[in-house]
């Protein structure tokens, strides 16, 4: 047999190169494999989860009682807290990964932003990955009076863009934190809808009173400006409403054109005590 | 509003195909064959059940206020909304006008107090000594000993907090509500119609209220007037008006001062942005409105100095720096020899990721793994193509779906073993 050359040793040249071609992310790492969970780790700590409230606010005085402030995430600072995080257990012998997966890592992490919530709410749509992250921070009794309160955000003054919620938490029971996928200009807070139910109005003098919505026409569910029908109680009782005789009361004040007060049922009725679900809307500078 | 709450819409009342109660079909045919004629005729009599004294949960949609919740309900009047889009006009109260529902909220303040439900059978639903019991037809299927769960009611609370006739018509309702946007159960389609029914009685801020959904069936002459006086129908004797009972809650009602509406509407919007507010002209207003703050900062020579710091969440509009990729978090710290101050903002935010991802073992472990894994595939990956380089190229005969590995044993025995057996067969021939 004739004699071969031996090769030489594998250069750290070579296999750097050598990780860098092969070390792709895939674009749905498998569940359970240690590449999933960095990701998912890092996809987290990208919507600042586990980051303490001192870190988001400084000063306190930023954000005083009963306060909304927007903002928008500043994406060199969450790639400088992903690059620390990535930084652990760099050692000689896995340096050279390291930089490589890093590469990979913090964008893939980036695309999975839109499925934190949507895996925790079993949606199976989630958001695309947004280019920018902005929201707001709400400091207000109306958090801890209302869990049910719905945020929709809107990347437009007249609300027909959209934003997806990308984290809504809240992070202390008068603190919440909202993150939405791309640039906020309208918010809007709203009432849960399960409030929806029937009732009646404070009147300013004492006992109740109903604002009067329009029962037909194309503006039927709308309120009636001044129409207010106070409620009288049963005799001897503070809290009996005599139905029958708000019923025939508001008959015929409920109409946008005269109309008979017969046509006037338990369903018109029905929508005339609704307690609608209250909304606040916000707008941020251009 | 905008279009994704969906719309709904009230119906006075859906009537039941047929009525609870007996029927009889009677058909007659007249023949007439060749001038003699007959009638025939035949009978068949069928009765429909529906619910009567037992509401199950599947009956139920929901309640409102949930039960056992605390809240702003003081003006809240209690409904329930019942799946079974007829079921408020599948029997009569009786006496008074049709298409009066049956079923009733009543409310009842911790104060009143509310009666305590009982479970008894049909049989017990008669009058007797002071206990009122309108007349009952029985009906087919049922069973003295069907159980009922039943409140006693005195007849002077039953006066005041019961609805009089006229109010009953106005309680109840059908909504028909746009399935679009609503969850569907298996391959079941979401449910769309509903009746409602809700009380006549406001709950007292401060107290428990207790609600009861009670069968009225048979008492539409004995229901008070609109005024709280009941008719004379009922017996001067009786003390308690006993009713059958579907459901029950209970709940707690509070007076919030303000609205979720005057709450939010009084929010503190001046800045908008999150930032310190700073008197504007001042030499650091520019810093403020960008964001930062002046935190004490703590030299490594033991030294102190007043460093800027800035969290990831900025004033909107304000440009954002480029990111930067560091080995340690001092490569991150920013001097402005401007203002002799340091920016501290990037290298905080990389010593927390370093300190959250050390303080989590089961991140910190599977990133070393990866790193590890990748590495090492990486190197066995190089280690088997310079093998693959010195040994001759594969023949063609060698399966292409074996492994790599045992490809490269294949070759071994053909390129080195194969010879060296020939050559020894040879040597030992000689």
């Amino acid at each position: 047999m004739m004699p071969r050359e031996l090769p030489g040793f594998v250069g750290r040249e070579a296999l750097r190169a050598r990780i860098a071609a092969t070390s792709g992310v895939t674009a749905d790492p498998e569940p359970g494999t240690d590449e999933y969970q960095v990701i998912d780790w890092l996809t987290r700590l990208h919507l600042l989860h586990g980051v303490p409230f001192a870190y988001l606010v400084p000063d306190i005085r930023m954000l005083p009682m009963e306060s909304i402030r927007f903002f928008q995430v500043d994406n060199a600072w969450v790639e400088a807290l992903l690059d620390g995080a990535f930084s652990v257990g760099a050692t000689r012998a896995t340096a050279d990964a390291g930089e490589a997966l890093r590469a990979a890592a913090v964008p893939a992490a980036r695309a999975r932003l839109g499925r934190v919530r949507a895996d925790l709410l079993g949606d199976q749509a989630p958001a695309a990955a947004p280019e920018a992250i902005s929201g707001f921070l709400l400091r207000s009794a109306a958090v801890s009076g209302w869990p049910g309160l719905e945020v929709r955000g809107y990347a437009d003054a007249d609300a027909t863009q959209p934003l997806p919620l990308l984290r809504l938490e809240r992070m202390a029971p008068a603190l919440l934190l909202c993150l939405l996928g791309g640039v906020l200009r309208r918010v809007e807070l709203r009432e849960p809808p399960e409030g929806v139910h029937f009732g009646l109005d404070p009147a300013s003098g004492g006992g109740w009173q109903k604002q009067l919505r329009y029962a037909a026409g194309p503006g039927t569910g709308g309120f009636i400006d001044g129409a207010v029908q106070p409620v009288t109680l049963r005799a001897g009782s503070t809290t009996v409403v005599k139905t029958a005789a708000l019923a025939q009361a508001m008959s015929s004040r409920v109409w946008p054109s005269p109309t008979p007060a017969t046509e006037f049922s338990a369903a018109q009725f029905g929508l005339e005590m609704v307690e609608g679900v209250q909304s606040v809307s916000f707008e941020t500078g251009s | 509003m905008s279009a994704d709450e969906g719309s709904i819409s009230f119906v006075q009342y859906l009537l039941p195909a047929l009525e609870d109660g007996e029927y009889t079909i009677t058909a007659t045919q007249a023949v007439n064959v060749n001038g003699q004629s007959e009638s025939l005729r035949a009978t068949q009599s069928f009765f429909v059940t529906g619910i009567r004294y037992q509401l199950d949960d599947s009956g139920v949609n929901s309640v409102f206020p949930p039960p056992g919740s605390q809240g702003e309900f003081d003006n809240t009047l209690p409904h329930v909304v019942l799946t079974d889009p007829t079921l408020p006009w599948q029997r009569e109260p009786g006496g008074i006008a049709t298409r009066t529902g049956w079923l009733a909220l009543l409310l009842f303040d911790e104060q009143d107090p509310p009666p305590s439900p009982r479970a008894m059978t049909i049989a017990d639903l008669v009058s007797g000594g002071d206990v009122f019991v309108p007349p009952r037809t029985p009906e087919l299927g049922e069973q003295a000993s069907d159980p009922v769960t039943v409140i006693d009611v005195p007849v002077g609370r039953f006066a005041q907090i019961a609805p009089s006739p006229a109010d009953l018509t106005w309680l109840a309702h059908t909504r028909l509500a746009s399935p679009a946007a609503k969850a569907t159960d298996g391959d079941t389609p979401p449910a769309a119609e509903f009746a409602v029914v809700f009380g006549n009685r406001l709950p007292t801020s401060g107290h428990t209220s207790t609600v009861f959904l009670v069968s009225l069936e048979g008492y539409g002459p004995y229901l008070p007037s609109d005024d709280g006086v009941l008719p004379a129908a009922v017996p001067p004797a009786a003390q308690t008006v006993r009713l059958a009972v579907l459901r029950s809650w209970t709940f707690f009602a509070t007076r919030l001062e303000q609205s979720f509406q005057g709450i939010l509407q009084a929010l503190d919007m001046n800045p908008a942005a999150l930032q310190l507010p700073a008197p504007p002209g001042t030499p650091v207003s520019q810093a403020l409105g960008m964001g930062y703050t002046a935190m004490n900062h703590t030299l490594r020579d033991g030294g102190g100095t007043v460093s800027w710091y800035r969290g990831p969440l900025l004033p909107l509009g304000v440009a954002p720096a480029a990111a930067v990729h560091a080995q340690a978090s001092d490569e991150l710290l920013r001097y402005d020899p401007g203002t002799g101050m340091f920016d501290v903002s990037y290298a905080a935010a990389w010593e927390l990721g370093r300190l959250l991802a050390l303080h989590d073992r089961g991140y910190a472990t599977a990133l070393f793994r990866w790193k590890l894994t990748v590495t090492q595939q990486a190197a066995n990956q190089l280690e088997e193509e310079i093998v693959d380089q010195l040994l001759p190229p594969l023949s063609t005969d060698t399966d292409q779906s074996l492994p790599p590995a045992h490809r490269r044993l294949a070759r071994v025995i053909r390129d080195v073993v194969g010879p060296a057996a020939a050559q020894l067969t040879e040597n030992g021939g000689r």
